[in-house]
């Protein structure tokens, strides 16, 4: 035998069998089996894009929703983060809150933290989520030419202090709408201490008692309707929020930084320290370069902060019985006294600032940090709850930053153009 | 919707013209008509499916399909069934009119891809290279394999020795 002989009975075996039958549908079948396979693929992607959506927005979600356990005691959070400044527009009327981003529902709850820059924050002591108000007349320049707080936190977190100055109200002559409104945040409500000298008013250097019945800031009469350049006639009020009467505090004509108020009614300012009695004698604390002042709860000792060394004194209010603890940082600025006495403050170090208490000198505890952007003058804490453990809030969700959007634009951008092509090419090629 | 017409009845055309030669080759590689036809049946099922892929002339591609469906078949088939005992499928001396059945049976004890290589190089009458490239191996394996094939037959079917002594040398 030979190859040709293997050939040939190769042949004569497969010739033997019989043809095989083939399903007449066999095509269409194959056809429908290769629509399937493209709808699958298809689905496949939507899919891939549906899940990768869907677990970027449940990390978003996560990062913005509150924690498991709706009865969780409110806390201040653990970090503060700054709130971009391209959530502010500016108008022909001067800055306010991007489209639609701010909240004129003023209910929004107890909060934990106050930020007045680069608009009117609060931050939920119960979810940890920021709500950008729309606080009817709030001063937005002021916060960004002053060291001196223009909003300022009760220490229960229940009311906010905001400098006010001509909301949707007509000037009427020289007499500017202007002064002091506190808002409610449990249930919206304001209340508005005018004030139509000259072109209006200027108020900074907001500052709350312990026991949060008085206010404290300091006020500066505007003989121009713009900006505070043509300022004048500088003085200090304590505001008692029960009876809503003010009364100027003679002894003390101008603070740079925050002002101090006991549950007394007894005044404190820095810059040089000094502090104002019931009966309305001036008395100089023997401190300086400090920065803002805060009573203790019992009335009996002030801390301030510091403008340049980067500490917190304590000083009793005759003048005696100084401690002077350094916590790092430049500024410091003291948010104010917890429940069981010891001292909140904040200062920047490295690259976030950083709230701590401050027990007695050498004793310091970190409870909070924030962004370094966070411009720590325009802060302030419900100190009711400094004493309370902190917890963690995930970085807010902000609005829609156009940026964030371009690699996931680009990346969909391609896929489509891709599947065009491909779409494309597939028809021309039956077309041929 | 004229385009999917026109590939279907050019598939039926193909499908009318080699369905023949399919089937024998079919055959050969399993030896059953009822895998064959199994093996027939998968093969235009792929085809049909990337039919729209297919450039020029489709017989390539389908043998292509056929002796890879094939391997695959015979994989799934080793793990579902219980091979016979070896005395079962040795053949045994047989007359010349035997000769094909011996030869059949003795296909069976070759490994698919053996018999691909046999079935392309002395049914199909292709060339080494061109059997490679329906198998997608090298030429120098082709060869190689087709030496391993021969001589497990002589070891399992010392009587075609002849015929497979002159188609190894061929």
């Amino acid at each position: 035998m030979t190859g040709q002989r293997l050939h040939d009975l190769l042949h004569e075996l497969g010739d033997t069998q019989p043809a095989v039958e083939v399903r007449p549908d066999v095509f269409r079948q194959g056809r429908r089996a290769h629509r399937r396979i493209v709808l699958l693929a298809g689905a496949s992607l939507l899919a891939v894009i549906a899940i990768v959506g869907s677990l970027a927005t449940s990390v978003l979600d996560q990062r913005t929703a509150p924690p498991a356990g709706g009865d969780l005691p409110p806390a201040i959070p653990t970090h503060v983060y700054a709130v971009p400044e391209r959530l502010v527009s500016f108008t022909e009327n001067g800055y306010t809150w991007g489209s639609d981003l701010g909240e004129s529902d003023l209910a929004v709850g107890r909060a934990s933290v106050s930020l007045s820059f680069p608009g009117p924050v609060v931050i939920s002591a119960e979810d940890g989520r920021y709500h950008l108000l729309d606080l009817p007349g709030y001063d937005w320049s002021s916060p960004r030419g002053t060291n001196a707080p223009t909003m300022a936190l009760s220490p229960d977190g229940r009311r906010l202090a905001y400098s006010w100055y001509l909301d949707d109200d007509m000037m009427d002559d020289n007499h500017v709408p202007s002064g002091v409104r506190i808002v409610d945040l449990e249930t919206g409500a304001v209340t508005s201490i005018r004030d139509d000298r000259g072109y209006g008013v200027v108020v900074e250097g907001l500052g709350w008692s312990p026991n949060g019945r008085y206010l404290v800031y300091s006020k500066a009469i505007r003989t121009s309707p713009n900006g505070t350049s043509g300022a004048r006639s500088f003085f200090v009020e304590r505001l008692d929020t029960r009876t809503e009467t003010s009364a100027r505090i003679d002894g003390i004509q101008f603070a740079d930084h925050g002002l101090g108020v006991s549950d007394a009614g007894w005044v404190a300012a820095g810059n040089p320290a000094t502090m104002v009695g019931a009966d309305g004698v001036q008395l100089d604390l023997g401190l300086w370069g400090t920065s803002n002042a805060s009573w203790s709860t019992n009335g009996e000792r002030i801390a301030f902060g510091s403008v340049q060394n980067g500490t917190v004194s304590i000083v009793g209010r005759t003048g005696r019985g100084s401690q002077r603890t350094v916590v790092g940082g430049g500024t410091v600025s003291v948010l104010g006294w917890t429940p069981d006495d010891r001292v909140g403050v904040l200062y920047l170090e490295g690259e976030s600032a950083q709230v701590e208490l401050v027990s007695r000198p050498g004793v310091r505890e970190e409870v909070v940090t924030m962004d370094r952007e966070v411009r720590i003058t325009t802060v302030s804490v419900a100190t009711e709850l400094l004493d309370q453990p902190t917890r963690d809030f995930a970085e807010p969700d902000w609005p829609f930053d156009p940026q964030s959007l371009v690699v996931p634009g680009l990346i969909v951008g391609v896929v489509v153009l891709a599947l065009g092509a491909g779409y494309a090419s597939e028809r021309q090629r039956r077309r041929r | 919707m004229s385009a999917i017409r026109a590939d279907e009845s050019a598939f039926d055309t193909f499908v009318a013209s080699r369905l023949r030669s399919l089937s024998r080759a079919a055959h050969l590689l399993t030896g059953d008509h009822h895998l064959a036809e199994d093996l027939v049946q998968t093969t235009l099922f792929k085809a049909a499916k990337a039919w729209h892929r297919i450039q020029g002339d489709p017989e390539p591609y389908v043998r292509r399909i056929l002796h890879n469906e094939g391997v695959s078949m015979w994989r799934r088939r080793k793990l579902q069934e219980v091979p016979l005992e070896y005395g079962a499928h040795r053949p045994g001396p047989a007359e010349d009119s035997d000769l094909r059945i011996s030869l059949r049976d003795a296909l069976t004890t070759l490994t698919p891809r053996q018999r691909s290589v046999i079935v392309l190089r002395y049914y199909d009458d292709l060339t080494e290279v061109q059997t490679a490239a329906v198998l997608d191996i090298a030429p120098g394996t082709v060869k190689s394999m087709t030496r391993e094939a021969f001589a497990k037959l002589r070891q399992n079917a010392p009587h075609l020795a002849d015929l497979i002594t002159a188609g190894g040398d061929a």
